[in-house]
C-alpha cells in the first residue's frame, strides 16, 4: 500500500453522487495533482482526507493505519499531521499575520513562548517584515504565504492545497507553487494539489489524477497524462487554449513531439515534403524540465498529402494522430 | 414642563433599554451560537437541536409584546415583588421579547464569517469551543457590535408598552401628555421636547455603535 | 475605561432603585385610567389627602389588569370601573367598592357637525372596553337603532361574551338602520379617528379633551342621566375587601366626600363628568 492510500471513496449527498469509487495511491514526497472541472468532486475529496467530510463508502489509510471510514474521522493526532490551505486563504481578519500563525499553536497546545516559533515560520516564508500587518493590508500572495506558515506550524507530513492559487495572478501563483516545491524538497512534505488551472499542475506535480463527474478517468505520472491524455475531459483540459483559426474541416492531424523546439518542424514539412500546411493550433508544456508539445495542422489537400506526411513523421520519430474538429470545440 | 420628572423619565428609559439589551445578549449570544453551529450550512449541523431551539425562538417572536407582558406578570411578580408600576418591572418582559431576535441577529452575524476561516481551524483539529472562542465570535465582533446598537434601539421602541403598565419612561410621558390633551397636544412644547430627547438617545446609540464597530474592525485598518 | 463604565452603571442602577423606596405607611398608591381619573386624583384629591398627612401616588395602568394588580397588592386601590364591571371580576381575592365618585356622561357625537342624524348605513365607532360598550349599545337601543343579542351575555347575565373584534355579530340593527356598522376602538383614539366615521360614542371626558370647542355642538344623543343611572354607572374606588376597614380606605372615602371635589369637577370638566358621591363602606354593592 502507498503512504496515503484512498480505497474506493464514494460520497453521496442525497441522490447526488459526488465521488464514485475513487482510489488513489500517494507516495511520500509526491506532489500529486488532482484536476477536473468545477464541481467534479475535487474539493470534497480532499475534505474527506482530513475529516471535514466523511465518505459514504470507502476507507483511507495512512502508513497502513486506517484513518477514515464512513464511521470514522481522522483522530486529532492524525489531523495535526495533515495541513490545508485554501483558495480564500482562511486567515482570521481580526488577527495580524503573527497572531494568525500563532493560532495554530493555540490549537495544538504547543508552547510558543514570545511567539518565537511563529516569528521563525513567517521568516521562512519571507514575510518577517509583515508580522504586525492585518490580512486587509496584505496582498493575495502574502496572505497565502501566511496561511502556509500557519500550516507549517503543525509540522505536517501532508499538505492539502485546495485551489490555493486560483485567486492569484499568474506571477504570484508561480511564486506560491515554487514555495511549495521548495518545501517539498526541503522537508519532504507530501502535497496533494487541487486545481482547475493546468499551468499550476504541470509546473509542480509529478503525478496527476483527473476527476470527471465523480470518477477518476485518468491517473498516473504527469508526463504520461500530459503527453497523451486519453479521456475526453483530459484532452479538453490539457489541450485547452486559443484556437488560431476556426475549425471547419474534418481532417486535421495532431503532432506530438518531445525534443528540441528548435527543429524547424513545420518548415521542414513544407520544404522537404512539399506539403502546404496551416497551423490550426499550437501548444507546448514544460514538464519537469522537458519540452513537450503538440501541433494541430490542417492540410488543404488532405487526401493527397496525408500519406506522404505520415511517412515523413514516422522517419523523424514524431508521433501523430488523427483528430476530428469536434474534439477541440 | 416638570424638569425633574423629565429627568426621571429619561433615566428610566435608559435603564430599561440598556439593561434589557445587555441581558438579552447574555442569553442571545450563546443561543445565536447554538443556532448557527447546528444550522444546515453551519459547522456542526444538527437538525433536531436547530428545530427545537429555533422553534422556541420563533414562538417568542410571534407573541405580541402586549400579551407577552401580561402573560409574564406572575413571573415578574414572583421574581421582583411587583409586576407593574416601576421601571424595573419592564426588564423581564423586555428581556423575553428581545432575546429571540437578538439570537437571530447573532446567528446572522456569525453566518457572515467566511467559511474558509472555519474550515481552516476545523482542519487543524479545533474543538467546537475553540471554533466559537477563536474564530466565530472574534471574527464577527464588528457585526455583533453594530447589531447591538440596532437591537438596543428596537428595545427602546418596545419601552412604549411601559405606558400601559405604569412603568414610566419617556414614551409613557409622551402618551400621558397626549391623553390629557388629545385635542391639541402638538401645540405644547412637552411632546416635542420628549421626542427630541428620544432622538438624541437614538442617535447616540446608533453613532456610538457604528463608531466602535469601525474602530474595532481590522479589515479597515487606517 | 472598563472600570469607569462599571462605576457609572452601578450608580445609575442604584439611583433608579433608590427612587423606588418611599415611606409606605402614609402613602396611598392608586392605579387609574388616564382620563379623568388621574387628573381628578392628582389635582384635587392629592392636596386634600396631604392635609391629613397622607401622600398619594398615582399610576396609570391598562384597564384590563387593574383589578388583578390590586388583588396582588401592587396598588392599594384602583379607580377606573363601575360596580357592574367590578361584578365580573373572577379572581380569588375579594375586592370591594369603597365609594362612588363620578359619573361620565356618554353621548353620541357627530363626525360632521352638519349631519347630526343617524341614518341607514352610518358607521359608528365605540370604545373597546366592556365597561363602557354595554352603555354605548344600550344608548343606541334606547333610541331604537338596534337591539343587543342574548349571545352577548353569559349565563349570569354579565356582558362578558361580547367580542370587541366583531361587534356587529352581537347586535341586530332595526329595519331602518340595517346597513349600519359598529367598530370598537381604544378610548384614547376615538377623537382622532372620528373623522373616519359618521358617529362616535365617546365617554364624556375623553370627548371634551379631544374634541375641544366643538364638543357640545357635536352631541347627537345622550345617555339619560337619571339618579338611578348615575348611581349605577358611577366610577368607584376599588380596594381589597380585607382593606375595607383600614385607615387608608377611610381617608380616600373621606377625601371624595369633600365638597371641594364637586366644585373642582364641574369647573374642570363642565357637564361631561358629573360628581356623584356615595359612601360604600356600610353596604356591599357587590352583593345586590
Amino acid at each position: 500500500m502507498g503512504y496515503l492510500e484512498l480505497k474506493n471513496i464514494s460520497k453521496r449527498f442525497g441522490d447526488q453522487i459526488v465521488l464514485d469509487e475513487v482510489s488513489l495511491s500517494v507516495e511520500k514526497g509526491d506532489i500529486y495533482g488532482v484536476i477536473g472541472l468545477s464541481g467534479a468532486g475535487k474539493s470534497t475529496l480532499v475534505r474527506i482526507i482530513n475529516g471535514l467530510e466523511t465518505p459514504t463508502e470507502g476507507e483511507i489509510f495512512l502508513n497502513n493505519e486506517k484513518i477514515v471510514s464512513p464511521k470514522m474521522k481522522p483522530p486529532r493526532r492524525i489531523r495535526e499531521k495533515i495541513a490545508m490551505i485554501f483558495q480564500g486563504f482562511g486567515l482570521l481578519e481580526q488577527r495580524n499575520a503573527l497572531e494568525n500563525v500563532h493560532l495554530a499553536f493555540e490549537i495544538t497546545g504547543e508552547d510558543d513562548k514570545d511567539q518565537a516559533k511563529s516569528k521563525a515560520l513567517l521568516k521562512k516564508v519571507t514575510l518577517a517584515d509583515k508580522e504586525k500587518n492585518y490580512p486587509s493590508e496584505l496582498s493575495g500572495g502574502e496572505k497565502q504565504r501566511v496561511a502556509i506558515a500557519r500550516a507549517l506550524a503543525l509540522r505536517p507530513e501532508i499538505l492539502l492545497s485546495d485551489e490555493a492559487t486560483s485567486a492569484l495572478d499568474r506571477k504570484t501563483s508561480d511564486e506560491i507553487i515554487s514555495l511549495l516545491e521548495s518545501l517539498n524538497k526541503e522537508i519532504g512534505l507530501t502535497i496533494i494539489l487541487i486545481s482547475h488551472q493546468i499551468e499550476v499542475v504541470e509546473k509542480a506535480c509529478n503525478k496527476v489524477a483527473i476527476l470527471d463527474k465523480a470518477k477518476i478517468v485518468e491517473n498516473g505520472p504527469i508526463s504520461d497524462i500530459f503527453l497523451s491524455p486519453k479521456s475526453e475531459i483530459g484532452k479538453s483540459l490539457i489541450y485547452a487554449g486559443d484556437l488560431k483559426t476556426p475549425l471547419s474541416d474534418k481532417h486535421l492531424i495532431r503532432l506530438l513531439f518531445d525534443g528540441d523546439a528548435d527543429s524547424p518542424l513545420v518548415s521542414n514539412i513544407v520544404t522537404k515534403c512539399g506539403i502546404l500546411v496551416s497551423i490550426v493550433y499550437a501548444n507546448t508544456h514544460t514538464l519537469q524540465g522537458k519540452v513537450y508539445g503538440q501541433l494541430i495542422l490542417k492540410l488543404p489537400s488532405y487526401d493527397k498529402d496525408i500519406q506522404k506526411l505520415e511517412k515523413y513523421l514516422s522517419i523523424e520519430h514524431i508521433r501523430y494522430e488523427e483528430v476530428s474538429s469536434n474534439e477541440l470545440e | 414642563m416638570n424638569w425633574s420628572n423629565l429627568w426621571t423619565a429619561t433615566y428610566e428609559t435608559l435603564l430599561m433599554t440598556i439593561i434589557s439589551s445587555l441581558l438579552a445578549y447574555v442569553i442571545g449570544i450563546p443561543l445565536g451560537v447554538l443556532l448557527f453551529m447546528t444550522s444546515k450550512n453551519g459547522p456542526k449541523p444538527n437538525k433536531w437541536v436547530n428545530i427545537i431551539v429555533g422553534g422556541i425562538v420563533n414562538i417568542l417572536r410571534s407573541v405580541p409584546c402586549m400579551l407577552l407582558i401580561i402573560i409574564l406578570l406572575p413571573l415578574t411578580r414572583s421574581l421582583l415583588g411587583r409586576g407593574t408600576g416601576a421601571w424595573y418591572t419592564m426588564l423581564i418582559p423586555l428581556f423575553f421579547a428581545s432575546f429571540p431576535f437578538v439570537s437571530r441577529m447573532v446567528e446572522q452575524s456569525l453566518s457572515e464569517v467566511k467559511k474558509d476561516e472555519i474550515e481552516a481551524l476545523e482542519s487543524m483539529g479545533a474543538s467546537n469551543l475553540e471554533l466559537v472562542k477563536k474564530v466565530l465570535v472574534p471574527e464577527s465582533k464588528p457585526s455583533l457590535i453594530s447589531g447591538f446598537s440596532v437591537s438596543t434601539i428596537s428595545i427602546l421602541a418596545y419601552t412604549s408598552f411601559a405606558y400601559d403598565f405604569g412603568a414610566g419612561g419617556l414614551i409613557s410621558r409622551a402618551y400621558s401628555f397626549y391623553s390629557a390633551h388629545s385635542g391639541n397636544y402638538l401645540s405644547f412644547p412637552n411632546v416635542w421636547i420628549i421626542i427630541l430627547i428620544v432622538l438624541i438617545i437614538v442617535q447616540l446609540i446608533q453613532e456610538l455603535g457604528l463608531y466602535i464597530a469601525h474602530k474595532v474592525d481590522k479589515r479597515k485598518v487606517n | 475605561m472598563n472600570k469607569r463604565i462599571a462605576v457609572a452603571s452601578i450608580s445609575l442602577l442604584l439611583g433608579g432603585l433608590l427612587g423606588c423606596s418611599k415611606n409606605s405607611e402614609k402613602t396611598i398608591t392608586v392605579a387609574v385610567s388616564e382620563l379623568p381619573h388621574a387628573k381628578i386624583l392628582n389635582e384635587c384629591i392629592k392636596p386634600i389627602l396631604e392635609e391629613d398627612g397622607y401622600s398619594l401616588s398615582v399610576t396609570v395602568l391598562d384597564w384590563t389588569i387593574q383589578n388583578d394588580a390590586v388583588a396582588n397588592n401592587e396598588y392599594y386601590a384602583n379607580y377606573f370601573e363601575h360596580v357592574p364591571y367590578l361584578k365580573t371580576y373572577e379572581g380569588t381575592t375579594k375586592l370591594y367598592a369603597a365609594c362612588k365618585c363620578h359619573y361620565e356622561k356618554l353621548c353620541v357625537y357627530a363626525s360632521d357637525v352638519n349631519k347630526k342624524t343617524i341614518e341607514n348605513g352610518s358607521r359608528i365607532e365605540i370604545v373597546d372596553d366592556n365597561s363602557n360598550i354595554e352603555r354605548a349599545l344600550k344608548l343606541l337601543e334606547a333610541n331604537s337603532i338596534l337591539t343587543i343579542k342574548d349571545t352577548a351575555y353569559d349565563a349570569e347575565g354579565s356582558f362578558t361574551n361580547f367580542e370587541a373584534a366583531s361587534p356587529n355579530d352581537y347586535v341586530t340593527f332595526s329595519a331602518s338602520y340595517s346597513g349600519c356598522r359598529l367598530t370598537c376602538l381604544k378610548e384614547s383614539q376615538l377623537c382622532q379617528s372620528l373623522a373616519d366615521y359618521d358617529f362616535g360614542i365617546i365617554p364624556g371626558n375623553t370627548a371634551l379633551t379631544g374634541l375641544g370647542d366643538s364638543f357640545s355642538s357635536r352631541i347627537v344623543l345622550s345617555e339619560e342621566a337619571t339618579e338611578a343611572t348615575m348611581s349605577e354607572k358611577a366610577n368607584i374606588i376599588t380596594v381589597k375587601e380585607d382593606n375595607k376597614g383600614s385607615a387608608k380606605t377611610k381617608e380616600l372615602v373621606k377625601a371624595f366626600a369633600d365638597s371641594r371635589v364637586g366644585s373642582y369637577i364641574s369647573s374642570t370638566f363642565g357637564d361631561s363628568v358629573i360628581y356623584h358621591y356615595e359612601n360604600g363602606l356600610e353596604t356591599n354593592w357587590l352583593e345586590n
